[in-house]
């Protein structure tokens, strides 16, 4: 009978003591946490990687011509995590950036019915055009259903005197995202000969919010 | 023996063992053992490490300085990590999506952070009032010292300091933050926790 009642306190100590010892784990040990904050800013590289220059070659009036077969490629980087817009500009509203070696004489802009946000199809027109006909991401409807350079269902806009937004990208992108775009002209009959230059200008822009 | 004298012997022996309970001496043996316990606290229960262009590194205004006291006679450990598994730092978009990696090197072997081209969010350990592991983490001696190494925070609670010995107050170790990132990492805002664990060794 004692020694039932000896093994009985024993195993009762026992208990104990694993409580002790739990009880001293949990008092040996702290932790506290340390909240870590950043707001990581802006970058944007943007560059024309194909058709920089477009020679659209000799020119005969009522046949036009688009160029450059590669396409003219835009390429951005940038981690905005809401995506950029591409812009385009040649300074003047009504004519093109192209000016004849004699410095004053130009060819005119597209048809002055066409924005950017609001291309036409080619049809009979003439001056100088622009078209997107590939994007990596969401190339807009507005453009048409070409694929080419040289397609006969791009659409076309003028190009105006201030940079207007002509292609968004409205998400965070992790990698290079590229826009291609072609140019089409054609000139009436009585278009000065000779031969004619000029810059059109393409801005990329980061969307924060 | 005669009768008489084994009536004495009786006698004698019954004296002896009724006199011996009342000589008899016993000791008691006393113990304890003192227990530890141990109080972790923080400079700062938050960091902002502040705006970050890529390739430009950040590491806020300052470090962490963390105070331990323990009353255990062998001291104590640190242990850091953030619970996120994999290569990924505790700093997550608000898009609740995007993380900021981990920086590369291991708590084992830090190493110097190369600005410009080392990126994620590292740590250092770059004071300790207890036997500073310099070997592991550098000589530097203030947070932003170039002389300090780095290590990514783990997703478990991994050992960053070794504070041996008994210590009558509070001891302080101080940790910093370095973060880069590449370009290609989204812009907004980041944030997230790491935990700091203090362990008293009880042998």
């Amino acid at each position: 009978m004692k020694k039932f009642l000896y093994i009985g306190i024993f195993t009762l100590a026992m208990g104990c003591l694993s409580l002790m010892l739990d009880s001293l784990e949990t008092q040996n040990v702290q932790a506290a946490d340390v909240t870590l904050s950043t707001s990581v800013q802006e970058y944007l590289s943007f560059s024309i990687t194909s058709g920089a220059t477009v020679a659209f070659g000799a020119l005969t009036p009522g046949t036009p011509i688009a160029a450059p077969a590669t396409g003219t490629v835009a390429s951005v980087t940038t981690n905005a995590s809401n995506g950029y817009q591409i812009s385009l500009s040649d300074g003047s509203d009504t004519d093109s950036p192209l000016v004849h070696t004699d410095t004053s004489t130009k060819i005119s802009d597209f048809s002055t019915a066409s924005t950017l946000a609001s291309p036409v199809a080619w049809g009979t027109s003439t001056g100088l055009g622009v078209t997107l006909y590939a994007a990596d991401t969401s190339k807009e409807a507005g453009w048409g259903d070409g694929t080419t350079y040289g397609d006969t269902n791009n659409k076309y806009a003028k190009i105006p005197a201030s940079a207007a937004v002509g292609h968004t990208v409205s998400t965070y992108k992790a990698t290079a995202d590229t826009s291609t775009w072609a140019f089409k002209i054609d000139v009436p009959n009585t278009q000065k000969t000779g031969s004619y230059t000029g810059v059109v200008t393409f801005t990329a822009t980061a969307v924060l919010s | 023996m005669s009768t008489k004298s084994f009536i004495l012997l009786i006698c004698l022996l019954a004296c002896f063992f009724r006199s011996v309970p009342s000589a008899l001496a016993a000791d008691v043996n006393m113990s304890t053992s003192v227990q530890g316990g141990i109080n972790l606290s923080l400079s700062t229960a938050s960091l902002s490490l502040g705006n970050l262009t890529p390739g430009t590194p950040v590491r806020g205004s300052g470090g962490v300085d963390i105070d331990v006291t323990t009353s255990s006679e062998t001291g104590y450990n640190l242990y850091i990590n953030d619970y996120v598994s994999g290569t990924n730092s505790a700093l997550l978009h608000t898009d609740s999506s995007t993380r900021i990696p981990d920086f590369s090197s291991l708590i084992s072997s830090p190493s110097a952070w190369v600005s410009g081209t080392s990126t994620g969010l590292g740590f250092t350990v770059y004071y300790a009032q207890t036997n500073k592991e310099t070997g592991q983490w550098g000589l530097g001696t203030t947070y932003n010292d170039s002389n300090n190494k780095y290590a990514g925070v783990p997703e478990n609670a991994t050992k960053i300091h070794a504070s041996p010995d008994y210590k009558a107050s509070a001891d302080r170790t101080s940790i910093a933050f370095m973060l880069d990132t590449t370009n290609a990492q989204k812009t907004g805002s980041y944030s997230g926790v790491v935990t700091i664990t203090a362990t008293a060794i009880v042998n």
